[in-house]
């Protein structure tokens, strides 16, 4: 799942499986001021907010990404690539 | 049983050369009726003679002896008409059966109860007179009217054609000819100096012919028509202002596989799952319709007998128009709907693909595409698809709750930056919209998230509520 760098759009979920939907990621809020996003998880019925700067892991349970670009406004987005 | 057995297996109730047969059968009875009709008149009469009186008082037998210049008025000989018309209708539908069945075989399921679906006679003199008007734009000099009113004459003409007699004027048009139609109907550039330079269709009005084709025409037809009427076919394009935000890699089109059903079981606020499009000010409204009033949600779509689909959709001015989209969706790289819906029913898929198709007040000034619908006001989606006005309420819970109780749908947004308790942290998503899912026993209001059940919903105390949300916007279902 992680083999490819992913973007992920804000009010937009990065479903990690289309057949079930069950299985996502998605911006929650930027913070302008920290420079830093709050990055949903969610898996098995838990949408779990990791806050997350350039740079940070996240480190689920089904693959691994790493933070390469926090772009925050209206129309903002995270990159994240395989760690 | 094989995949291809599955499929033709759903219209097994329908045994064609069976039908056929009986077409035939109905045919000679049609053919023998007026000899018949003649023999027992004959022979009526011949025993009222030889009886001196009346043979019979039985109404039936009496009737056959009534005629106006010798044309029976009652069964058996008055039978040859409606006999052949039984005839006519029931091979057309044995037609029309066996093209379902082939559309089954492309993955495209009508439903079976569409099949009976009939129409009356093609004439030949209908599709020359729309062919002859279209080639007749050719050089025509539209005067300082503009061309406006012939092109809705034409409109009016090819809209009320059968699907037979529309499958006649699409072959025998010229490529010129339909090219020349579609860049005059699809003329909407304004330079600002003549009234009369931009004289094509409306966005609606074209939606609305490109669209009734659409409705009629066979399945190879439709890309020809996609290509005349650009706007009945959406592109998938969201995020596509600046290549950056584009979250959803190899996307093609086609109908999923296995054939998947407009709806699964009945209508519910929870089919609706976002998918790779930022229109959650949109779906939101369609969860809020969904979950109030359902019925509204399943008149407002239809299957149409070749396998397109149809979405009630109503203009600024409370309007309905009939938005038709062929049944190609935006899928994954795996064959799953990329946009909105699930993979069990199909139905909020193809009201986001009209939706779409129709929208016409993008604030980026986006039309006809995906990109257009993304990211907009909570109080704009409902008149859309209700034909209802909208309210745009102030973030007061009293006046929220009053809404609510009084039926009406409420969409409510989130602020673009916003830092919420942490109890909130799972569920609150910053510029984002909500609907009103209900109040708790102790006073709490309900929102719900339209990316789908699997997201949790917002319980809030009044003053919570007033404090993480900035905007709200109702609109009733019904008058």
């Amino acid at each position: 799942m992680a083999s490819q760098q992913i973007r992920v759009r804000r009010r937009v979920p990065y479903w990690l499986d289309n057949a079930t939907r069950d299985r996502a990621l998605a911006v929650m809020s930027f913070d302008t001021d920290t420079g830093s996003v709050d990055l949903g998880y969610l898996a098995e019925g838990t949408n779990t907010v990791h806050t997350l700067g350039v740079g940070d892991r996240l480190d689920t349970a089904e693959a691994s990404w790493r933070v390469t670009e926090i772009h925050p406004g209206d129309e903002g987005y995270v990159v994240l690539e395989p760690a | 049983m094989t995949e291809s057995d599955q499929s033709t297996s759903r219209y097994v109730g329908f045994d064609v050369p069976q039908i056929r047969g009986l077409v035939t059968g109905l045919r000679a009875a049609a053919t023998s009726a007026p000899t018949l009709h003649q023999d027992v008149a004959a022979v009526l009469a011949d025993a009222d003679e030889d009886t001196d009186g009346p043979v019979t008082t039985s109404p039936g037998l009496e009737n056959v002896m009534v005629s106006v210049f010798g044309i029976p008025l009652h069964a058996p000989g008055a039978l040859a008409g409606p006999l052949d018309e039984i005839a006519d209708s029931s091979g057309r539908r044995c037609d029309h059966l066996e093209e379902l069945k082939d559309l089954e075989q492309d993955g495209i399921t009508v439903d079976p109860s569409l099949a009976f679906l009939d129409e009356s006679l093609p004439d030949r003199a209908d599709a020359d007179e729309a062919v002859e008007a279209i080639e007749g734009l050719d050089g025509k000099d539209f005067g300082t009217n503009g061309n406006r009113d012939d092109l809705r004459d034409i409109a009016s003409t090819l809209k009320g054609l059968s699907s037979a007699e529309l499958n006649w004027v699409l072959n025998d048009l010229s490529v010129e000819d339909r090219q020349r139609l579609s860049e005059l109907v699809g003329n909407t550039d304004d330079s600002g100096l003549n009234p009369f330079d931009h004289n094509g269709l409306p966005h609606h009005e074209r939606l609305d012919l490109g669209g009734a084709l659409l409705s009629k025409a066979t399945p190879g037809q439709w890309s020809m028509l996609t290509q005349m009427f650009p706007g009945v076919h959406p592109p998938f394009d969201p995020g596509d202002d600046n290549k950056k935000g584009a979250t959803i890699d190899g996307v093609t089109w086609d109908v999923p596989k296995p054939p998947v059903p407009l709806f699964d079981d009945g209508v519910s606020a929870d089919d609706i799952s976002q998918g790779g499009v930022g229109d959650c000010w949109f779906l939101a409204s369609v969860v809020g319709v969904a979950g109030r009033d359902p019925q509204a949600i399943r008149e407002g779509i239809k299957q149409n007998p070749n396998g397109t689909v149809s979405v009630r959709l109503h203009d600024s001015d409370g309007a309905a128009h009939w938005v038709t989209v062929s049944p190609e969706l935006p899928l994954d790289e795996n064959g799953n709907p990329a946009g909105a819906g699930g993979t069990d029913e199909l139905w909020v898929a193809y009201y986001e693909k009209a939706f779409a198709t129709f929208y016409d007040q993008d604030n980026d000034g986006h039309t006809g595409s995906y990109r257009a619908i993304e990211g907009d006001f909570t109080d704009k989606a409902g008149p859309y698809l209700t034909g209802r006005p909208s309210e745009d309420l102030d973030v007061d819970f009293d006046e929220v709750r009053e809404s609510y109780e009084d039926g009406k749908v409420i969409v409510a947004g989130t602020p673009g930056e916003k830092k919420v308790e942490d109890k909130f942290k799972d569920g609150y998503v910053t510029g984002h919209a909500y609907v009103v899912d209900g109040f708790t026993d102790d006073g709490k209001i309900i929102l719900r998230n339209p990316w789908g059940t699997a997201y949790p919903k917002l319980e809030m105390t009044p003053e919570e509520f007033e404090k993480y949300f900035s905007s709200a916007g109702s609109f009733p279902t019904r008058d």
